[in-house]
């Protein structure tokens, strides 16, 4: 959020850093190309409506979805991070959320961190393992909280144990949520196409296969399915899914 | 877009313990308002989706009993919100990925930006139908039963691809800036005055 931390030198920092890690994972990605990037953009736009959707985590306070658990385990960690670098661009620099000046720290807190925690996650406990999604979505969401509450200690003057608290009882909470729906979408996933669930061995169509050889491919169809059931889960439709409707709005406006 | 993000970033570093400072920043802000022209429902509507998650990070320091400081953060960030928004305002959906591609922004990052920027018109355009066709079929079931979401996300994604791969066989690249695009003379004056409003505002503060 801008204006919240203002120290200059560690806004640079943070910016500095997000990018670095986004420059890492594009490195990645081009050297091992393993999805489609118009797939991953896909799944972005599903991710971008879900942040629009507020999970209750006490008396009037709320936490948004992050939707980086199911990325990274669909699309793998360096596709996950451009991906919502990419979402995290789109709601700075045209709905005004998360901050322009704070890009890099979001990066870092809501693509870097949950994706590094959710592969460490999946490397411990397997990929087939129940206890993979929810463990890496909490510990994602509490590593980006405890993130966050040192950028506003450090950058803000907030006291570091009330704001410690504060933040990472709300972000647990949510990432439980959000675990659970994560393990309910896979649950479907590994049922329908278990293929997806193994970024390094599993391989999504891409358009150049589209291009050379136009098949029906189910995989994709269970994976939007699986999305489908996950957001469909979600019984508290927040009513702020106007972070979507402007955007469209803004598409349908454009000349 | 580069402006923007200069004068909001000054607006952002404004020191809290400069009231000429916050003056400044509440100037620079009227002065943006006024030449963009955002629509003020808009605008409102949008800022009020943000003042939760505002609240949610001044909160810690209101709990610590420095209600000034809280009152002097969420300030300077309204103010950097509003800027933020009113320039969003002015800029076009359809051009952001060339637009941010010709600022330097790596083609792959600006290809899944441009997807997924028409995928969410393919959201709510594909949702819209089901609705209808299952209205018109007497089905039950509200507009976010799995049902629906499952459809919507299916179709969705079938869609993505046929438009993918037309765009693809027509020979569109998204990524790719416009003859013309970038950074040119028509852009400094913007950049210039966003440029030394933030500046001003940091002198001021001093």
């Amino acid at each position: 959020m801008d204006g919240i931390v203002a120290d200059p030198a560690l806004l640079l920092a943070l910016n500095a850093s997000g990018a670095g890690c986004v420059g890492l994972a594009l490195q990645r990605v081009q050297r091992r190309p393993q999805r489609s990037l118009a797939w991953a953009g896909t799944l972005g736009a599903f991710v971008l409506a879900a942040q629009a959707i507020n999970v209750p985590v006490g008396p009037g306070v709320s936490a948004h979805v992050i939707g980086s658990g199911l990325l990274t385990l669909v699309l793998g960690p360096a596709l996950s991070i451009l991906a919502l670098a990419c979402v995290l661009m789109i709601q700075a620099l045209l709905l005004g959320d998360g901050g322009i000046s704070m890009l890099g720290a979001n990066v870092i807190n809501i693509a870097v961190l949950p994706a590094i925690a959710m592969h460490l996650a999946r490397r411990c406990l397997g990929p087939k393992a129940g206890a993979t999604a929810v463990v890496g979505t909490v510990l994602g969401s509490v590593l980006g909280a405890l993130s966050l509450a040192w950028m506003l200690a450090y950058g803000a003057g907030a006291p570091w144990r009330v704001t410690c608290l504060w933040l990472v009882g709300v972000q647990g909470v949510a990432g439980l949520v959000e675990g659970v729906l994560t393990l309910i979408a896979l649950g479907h996933l590994a049922r329908r196409a278990p293929g997806l669930l193994d970024p390094d061995q599993a391989r999504l169509p891409t358009l150049d296969d589209a291009i050379e050889a136009p098949v029906p491919r189910p995989g994709l169809r269970w994976t939007a399915l699986g999305l489908g059931l996950l957001l469909a889960w979600v019984p508290f439709a927040s009513g702020s899914p106007d972070a979507l409707e402007v955007v469209v709005q803004r598409l349908q406006d454009a000349p | 877009m580069l402006g923007c993000t200069v004068l909001v970033t000054g607006i952002s570093t404004a020191p809290l313990r400069s009231r000429d400072a916050l003056v400044a920043s509440a100037c620079a802000t009227l002065v943006v308002l006024l030449i963009t022209r955002a629509a003020p429902l808009e605008l409102l509507k949008r800022s009020l989706v943000a003042v939760p998650v505002l609240a949610a990070l001044v909160l810690p320091v209101l709990l610590a009993g420095h209600a000034r400081h809280a009152f002097e953060l969420g300030f300077r960030a309204m103010l950097a919100l509003i800027t933020a928004l009113s320039f969003a305002a002015t800029l076009s959906i359809i051009d952001l990925p060339s637009a941010l591609s010709s600022l330097g922004l790596p083609r792959p990052l600006a290809r899944m930006l441009g997807t997924m920027l028409r995928q969410a018109g393919a959201v709510q355009a594909q949702g819209q139908r089901i609705l209808l066709a299952r209205k018109l079929r007497g089905a039950k079931g509200g507009a976010m039963s799995a049902e629906v979401l499952a459809s919507l996300l299916t179709s969705t994604a079938e869609r993505a691809e046929r438009v993918e791969l037309a765009m693809r066989l027509r020979g569109a690249d998204l990524a790719t800036p416009k003859a013309g695009q970038g950074l040119g003379p028509r852009d400094l004056p913007l950049l210039l005055a966003s440029s030394c409003a933030a500046i001003a505002i940091h002198i001021w503060a001093s």
